[in-house]
C-alpha cells in the first residue's frame, strides 16, 4: 500500500493549522471465510467493467455454491460507481438487487505537531488516530 | 543359445494378485447401459413404418442413468488404480518415504493398510526391528555395538598419540581383546565427571546466550552434531526437512520453498487483499537477535551507537520515546554512507535497545560492537530467541487460537479483541503485544476465540494504541531478554507423555472433564513463558518472537490450523517483489552482501547451468543482432555480463559519459581513424565511448576479486549527489548513485531478472509516446509489428534485479535500479526494459520505491 502523504486543513479542530494527513486506513473487515468469498468492494480506481466481469462470474459459478447473494461494498466517491453497477444488474440482467445506505467509520493517521525533530520521511512522524465518518453503500445482489 | 517356450507364448504369465488386480480394473471401466428397447409392451402397436413414438420421459430416465453410470465408472476406475490406503491420503499427508513401513502411515488407516499388505506378496508389513532377531548370541544393535569397539581400539592401536591416552596395560601384546576392554571401561568409569550439568527440564532446554561473544551452536542430540557444525538447524528443521526444499546459506539450514506448489497460493493469501482466508508462516529463527544495554544509566553511549548505525533515524521520538517498533537501514559504524542491509530496532527502555538481523550481517555487526565492550553489554540470542513469521488476513486469528495468557492480561485481551479481523492494514502503526503466556501443548488443538456480540468498532482500533498498556508490554519484554528469566521459563518443561498422563488422569478423575481436552495451568508449577507478538507495517507481516526452545510446541499447533501454509523463503521474495519491496540480498546490490549475491552466487549457478549446455542449445550472446542502433569495436552482442546486472559496466558507463561531456561536448562513439592511447603511466586514455567499454575491459580482465561495491545507495529524497569526474581514476573508483524503482510494462511482454533498463533517445520519444498510447492497426487491433527503433549503448541506466509477471496487476512488472542522475532529471518517466540475451525492447512506466 502506498502512504499517500498530503496536507488538509481539518475543519473539526478549532485552529486552522495545517495538519499533515500521514495515512488513510482502510475499512475494518472481520469477515468470514463465506463472507470473504461473496464481497466485492469497489474503489474509485475500480475498472467498471472488470467489476461487471468480476460479479458476473461469482453469480454465475457462486463458490461456495449455498451463497444466496453477492455482497459489493463501495464507499465515499465510489458511490456513485457502485450504484450504477447495482442498476445494472437490476435492469440489464434482471437480477433481484438489494440497497442499503450505511454510514462508514474509517480512521486518519495524522501527524502531530510536538514532532521537534524534522524527519526526512513522514514514515519517522509521530502521529495520532483520528476518527471519521463517510457515506457508504452495501448491494445485495441475489444469485 | 536354447530358449524354453513359456506358457502364455511370449508373454509373461502373471501371478494371482496381479490377475486379481487386472480384472479389479477391468470391472471398474465398464459402464452399465440401458438400451432404450422402446419398452416390450408397446413394441406391437406403436412401432409403425414411420417410426415409433418416442417416449420422453422413459428415454430422459435412461439416459439420466446412464450418465450416473458413466460418473461412477469414472470414479471407480481412478480409485481402482491405487491399491494402498495411503495413496488415497491427501497430497499434503502422502510421504513417498518407507510407505512400506507400517509405522509410518497415519494410526486411523494402519488397519486397513496392514491388510492391504498381507493380501499383496509382499513380506510380512509389521517387521520384528532390529531389536528382535538374534546373531551370534547377540542382537543386531548388541553386535554393532561390539564391532564398533573392536574398531575403535584398532584404530587406537595403530596411531601412537592415541597409544600414549590408553590407560597401562591396554596395548600390551599379552592382553587379550576382552582384558582390553575392561580395562578400558575402568578408565572411563574413573574418568567420568561426578558433577553433572543440572537441568531444570526433563526436554534438554537451556537458555544458549553468548554475552559479549558469540554463542555456540545449541546442543542437541549428538547423532545430529556432526552435520550441524557449519550450518546449523533451526528448531523446526525436522518438520521443514520433510515439507520444504531446504538451503544451505549463512550458516542455517533454511527453507527455501515448500515441496507443494504454492506460487498462486502465497499470491491470494500472502497478500494483503480482502480475498485473502488463510495465512502462510515461516520458521523466522534464522534472523539473528541481538541485545545491546548500556553500562551506564544514562544511556546516552547506546543512544549516540544506535544514532550511528541507523544514520540518525531510530533515535528519534517515534521509536526512542514512543517505543515504536523500527524497520530501516543499517549503517556503517564508521560512515553513513555506505549501507549494509536492512534490519529491526526495538527500544526495550531508555539504555537497552533489541536488534533484529539477517544472518549474513550479523557477525560483522556483533565483532564491529565488540570495541566498545567497556560501555555496552552484548548479548548474543541468535539461538536463544526463535521467531515466526505470518502474513496473510488469518494470522492473527490464527496466533489468537493457539496462545493463551497464563493470568488476565490487557495485552492478550487486545490481541483477542483484534482476532477476527481479516484486513490487518487497518492497525495502528504501534500494534504489538506481549504476555506471558501458557504451553500450547495443553490445548489439545487450537481453539478458536468465541465471537463476541457486537462487531468490532473504529474507536476500539484506535484504543490499541491509546490504551497501550506499556507496564505490562515493558514487563514482559523484560523477562525475554533477560538470560536468566528465559531459562526460567524452560522450568518444568513438559514432555508429550507427561502431558498425555496429566490429560488422562484429569479425564478419569472427573466424568465432567469428559469434553474439556484442555489441561488447566498450574501457576505453581508450570512453565510461563513471555512472548511477544509485533505487527510490521512495512513488511505487512507478524512476528512471533519467544525463547528458542519453545519455538516448536507453537509451530506445531499453528501448523494444525486450517489454511496456514509454511513457506520458504523463496514466497517471501516473491511477496516483496509482488507488494514491490526491496528483497535483501538480491534487491540490494549497493550492500557488498547483495553485491556479492548478484556478482559471485547467483551469477555463477546461472553460468554454471549455460556452461552444461551443448554449444549448439545454448544462447550465443555474442551472435545477437540489432541490440544498438551502433555497433563499438569493443563487443559484439549483448552488453555487459550476461548472467548478472553488471554495476562495475553501469558506473564505468555513466562515470565515463559525465567525464566526457563535463565540458558540454557530445559524445562521440568512436574515433575511426585512431586506435586507443594511453599516458606515461599506461592508463588508458578516455576520448570516445569505446574507450570506456575498453577500460571495462581492463578492468574485468584484470581478475581482481573485487569486493568493493561499485555503487551506492540513493533515494527519491536525496540530494543529487555532487560527485564531479574530473579525472581518468574517478571513472571506475567513483561510486555510482542509484535509486530503486519499479516499473511496469505498459503492453506485452515482461521483465526477467538482469533484465537492461535505458532511457529512452530523445529522438524517439514521439514514438514511444505513441506506444504508450496504443498504435492500432486498419482493423482496430493493437500493432505489435512494429519496427522499433533501437537505443545506442550509451543509453543504458539501470537493471532489473527481479523482474517477472505480476500476478495482481496482470502485467510485467520488474524492481531495480537506476542512476540517480537520470532519474532526478526525467519528468516523464518512462523508460525502456530490455531482457538479456534478446533484442526487443518495451516501454515501461517507473515510479520510485521508498526504503
Amino acid at each position: 500500500m502506498k502512504h499517500r502523504v498530503r496536507n488538509y486543513s481539518s475543519n473539526s479542530t478549532a485552529h486552522t493549522m495545517k495538519t499533515k494527513l500521514v495515512r488513510k486506513y482502510p475499512t475494518v473487515k472481520e469477515s468470514s471465510h463465506i463472507e470473504i468469498k461473496s464481497t466485492i468492494y469497489i474503489k474509485s480506481k475500480t475498472p467498471y467493467i472488470s467489476a461487471i466481469k468480476r460479479i458476473s462470474k461469482k453469480l454465475q459459478d457462486p463458490k461456495p455454491a449455498n451463497i444466496k447473494y453477492i455482497t459489493i461494498m463501495g464507499m465515499g466517491k465510489a458511490v456513485e460507481k457502485t450504484l450504477s453497477i447495482a442498476c445494472y444488474f437490476q435492469t440489464k440482467k434482471q437480477r433481484k438487487v438489494e440497497i442499503i445506505t450505511t454510514s462508514v467509520d474509517v480512521i486518519d493517521e495524522i501527524a502531530t505537531e510536538d514532532n521537534e525533530e524534522s524527519p526526512v520521511s513522514t514514515e519517522d512522524l509521530e502521529t495520532t488516530l483520528k476518527k471519521r465518518t463517510i457515506s457508504g453503500l452495501r448491494v445485495k445482489i441475489y444469485v | 543359445m536354447s530358449t524354453k517356450p513359456t506358457e502364455s507364448g511370449g508373454k509373461k504369465t502373471l501371478n494371482k494378485n496381479q490377475k486379481l488386480r487386472k480384472k479389479r480394473v477391468r470391472n471398474a471401466r465398464s459402464i452399465r447401459a440401458e438400451a432404450i428397447i422402446a419398452s416390450k409392451s408397446n413394441t406391437s402397436n406403436e412401432l409403425t413404418e414411420t417410426g415409433g413414438i418416442l417416449k420422453v420421459d422413459q428415454f430422459i430416465n435412461s439416459r439420466h442413468y446412464e450418465i450416473n453410470q458413466l460418473q461412477i465408472a469414472m470414479h471407480r476406475s481412478k480409485r481402482s488404480s491405487s491399491t494402498r490406503v495411503f495413496q488415497a491420503l491427501p497430497r499434503k499427508l502422502r510421504r513417498r518415504t518407507a510407505s512400506h513401513n507400517i509405522r509410518r502411515i497415519p494410526k486411523r488407516m494402519r488397519n486397513r493398510a496392514i491388510r492391504e499388505m498381507t493380501k499383496s506378496a509382499q513380506q510380512n508389513p509389521i517387521s520384528p526391528g532390529l531389536k528382535g532377531r538374534k546373531l551370534h548370541g547377540l542382537s543386531s544393535s548388541a553386535l554393532y555395538k561390539a564391532r564398533m569397539q573392536v574398531k575403535l581400539l584398532r584404530l587406537a592401536a595403530k596411531s601412537n598419540s592415541l597409544k600414549l591416552q590408553l590407560p597401562e596395560g591396554a596395548t600390551e601384546a599379552k592382553v587379550n581383546l576382552r582384558q582390553r576392554i575392561k580395562l578400558l571401561n575402568n578408565a572411563i568409569k574413573s574418568s567420568k565427571r561426578t558433577t553433572i550439568l543440572k537441568m531444570n527440564n526433563r526436554m534438554g532446554s537451556y537458555d544458549n546466550t553468548g554475552i559479549n561473544e558469540m554463542a555456540p551452536i545449541p546442543r542437541g542430540r549428538i547423532k545430529y552434531y556432526k552435520r550441524q557444525r557449519v550450518f546449523s538447524w533451526l528448531p523446526t528443521h525436522i518438520w521443514n526437512a520433510k515439507r520444504s526444499h531446504m538451503m544451505k546459506r549463512w550458516g542455517f539450514q533454511i527453507p527455501w520453498s515448500a515441496t507443494q506448489k504454492c506460487f498462486k497460493l502465497s499470491h491470494r493469501l500472502g497478500n494483503s487483499t480482502a480475498a485473502s482466508d488463510g495465512a502462510l508462516c515461516i520458521d523466522s529463527s534464522f534472523v539473528g537477535t541481538m541485545i545491546l544495554r548500556d553500562n551506564d544509566s544514562t544511556g546516552a553511549f547506546l543512544k549516540d551507537l544506535i544514532s550511528k548505525i541507523t544514520n540518525g533515524r531510530a533515535i528519534l521520538k517515534k521509536y526512542y520515546s514512543s517505543k515504536c517498533f523500527f524497520e530501516g537501514l543499517l549503517y556503517d559504524l564508521n560512515s553513513h554512507e555506505v549501507v549494509l542491509g536492512p534490519f529491526d530496532l526495538l527500544w526495550i527502555n531508555d539504555v537497552t535497545v533489541l536488534l533484529r538481523l539477517h544472518p549474513s550481517l550479523y557477525s560483522d555487526l556483533f565483532n564491529s560492537l565488540l570495541q566498545f565492550k567497556d560501555n555496552i553489554s552484548i548479548q548474543d540470542c541468535r539461538f536463544s530467541l526463535a521467531s515466526i513469521t505470518l502474513k496473510g488476513s488469518k494470522s492473527s486469528s490464527a496466533l489468537a487460537s493457539i496462545l493463551r495468557s497464563v493470568g488476565p492480561s490487557k495485552s492478550f485481551e487486545q490481541l483477542k479483541l483484534i482476532s477476527r479481523l481479516t484486513d490487518p492494514s487497518v492497525l495502528p502503526s504501534k500494534t504489538m503485544f506481549a504476555f506471558n503466556a501458557i504451553d500450547p501443548r495443553h490445548l489439545a488443538n487450537p481453539k478458536k476465540i468465541t465471537k463476541p456480540n457486537k462487531d468490532l468498532s473504529v474507536e476500539q482500533i484506535m484504543s490499541l494504541q491509546t490504551e497501550f498498556p506499556a507496564t505490562e508490554f515493558s514487563s514482559v519484554l523484560q523477562r525475554l531478554v533477560d538470560p536468566t528469566e528465559r531459562e526460567n521459563s524452560y522450568k518444568n518443561q513438559q514432555t508429550l507423555k507427561g502431558l498425555a498422563r496429566r490429560r488422562r488422569n484429569l479425564l478419569l478423575s472427573d466424568a465432567a472433564n469428559e469434553h474439556t481436552s484442555t489441561i488447566p495451568h498450574d501457576s505453581i508449577n508450570d512453565p510461563s513463558i513471555p512472548i511477544v507478538i509485533i505487527r510490521r507495517q512495512k513488511s505487512m507481516d507478524w512476528v512471533v518472537v519467544m525463547p528458542w526452545f519453545w519455538m516448536l510446541p507453537f509451530w506445531y499447533q499453528l501448523n494444525r490450523i486450517p489454511r496456514i501454509f509454511n513457506v520458504g523463503l523463496r514466497q517471501v521474495q516473491q511477496l516483496n517483489y509482488e507488494q514491490r519491496q526491496l528483497y535483501f540480498p538480491d534487491d540490494y546490490p549497493f550492500t557488498s552482501t547483495g553485491y556479492m549475491e548478484n556478482n559471485l552466487y547467483k551469477r555463477s549457478s546461472l553460468k554454471a547451468k549455460w556452461d552444461k549446455k551443448p554449444r549448439a542449445r545454448r544462447l550465443n550472446f555474442e551472435k545477437i543482432k540489432d541490440i544498438h542502433s551502433v555497433t563499438l569495436p569493443s563487443f559484439t552482442g549483448e552488453i555487459g555480463d550476461y548472467f548478472s546486472c553488471d554495476w562495475k559496466l553501469l558506473q564505468i558507463l555513466r562515470n565515463g559519459i559525465e567525464f566526457l561531456t563535463k565540458n558540454g561536448e557530445e559524445v562521440n562513439m568512436i574515433e575511426s581513424n585512431k586506435t586507443t592511447q594511453f599516458d606515461d603511466h599506461k592508463n588508458r586514455i578516455v576520448t570516445v565511448l569505446n574507450d570506456l567499454f575498453e577500460l571495462y575491459k581492463d578492468e574485468i580482465s584484470a581478475d581482481k576479486v573485487d569486493d568493493v561495491v561499485p555503487v551506492k545507495f540513493a533515494t527519491a529524497l536525496s540530494e543529487p549527489v555532487a560527485n564531479k569526474v574530473s579525472t581518468l581514476l574517478d571513472i571506475s573508483t567513483q561510486a555510482l548513485a542509484i535509486v530503486p524503482i519499479t516499473c511496469e510494462v505498459s503492453g506485452r511482454g515482461h521483465p526477467r531478472d538482469n533484465a537492461r533498463i535505458y532511457q529512452i533517445p530523445s529522438e524517439h520519444k514521439i514514438f514511444w509516446h505513441n506506444v504508450v498510447k496504443g498504435v492500432y492497426r486498419s482493423d482496430g487491433r493493437i500493432d505489435h509489428n512494429q519496427t522499433i527503433p533501437l537505443p545506442k549503448p550509451h543509453h543504458l541506466i539501470g537493471f532489473i534485479t527481479s523482474g517477472t509477471f505480476h500476478l495482481s496487476e496482470g502485467r510485467g512488472v520488474g524492481n531495480g535500479f537506476i542512476d540517480q542522475k537520470f532519474a532526478q532529471e526525467q519528468k516523464d518517466k518512462y523508460i525502456l526494459i530490455r531482457n538479456v540475451g534478446t533484442n526487443v525492447y518495451r516501454v515501461a512506466h517507473w515510479d520510485y520505491i521508498h526504503v
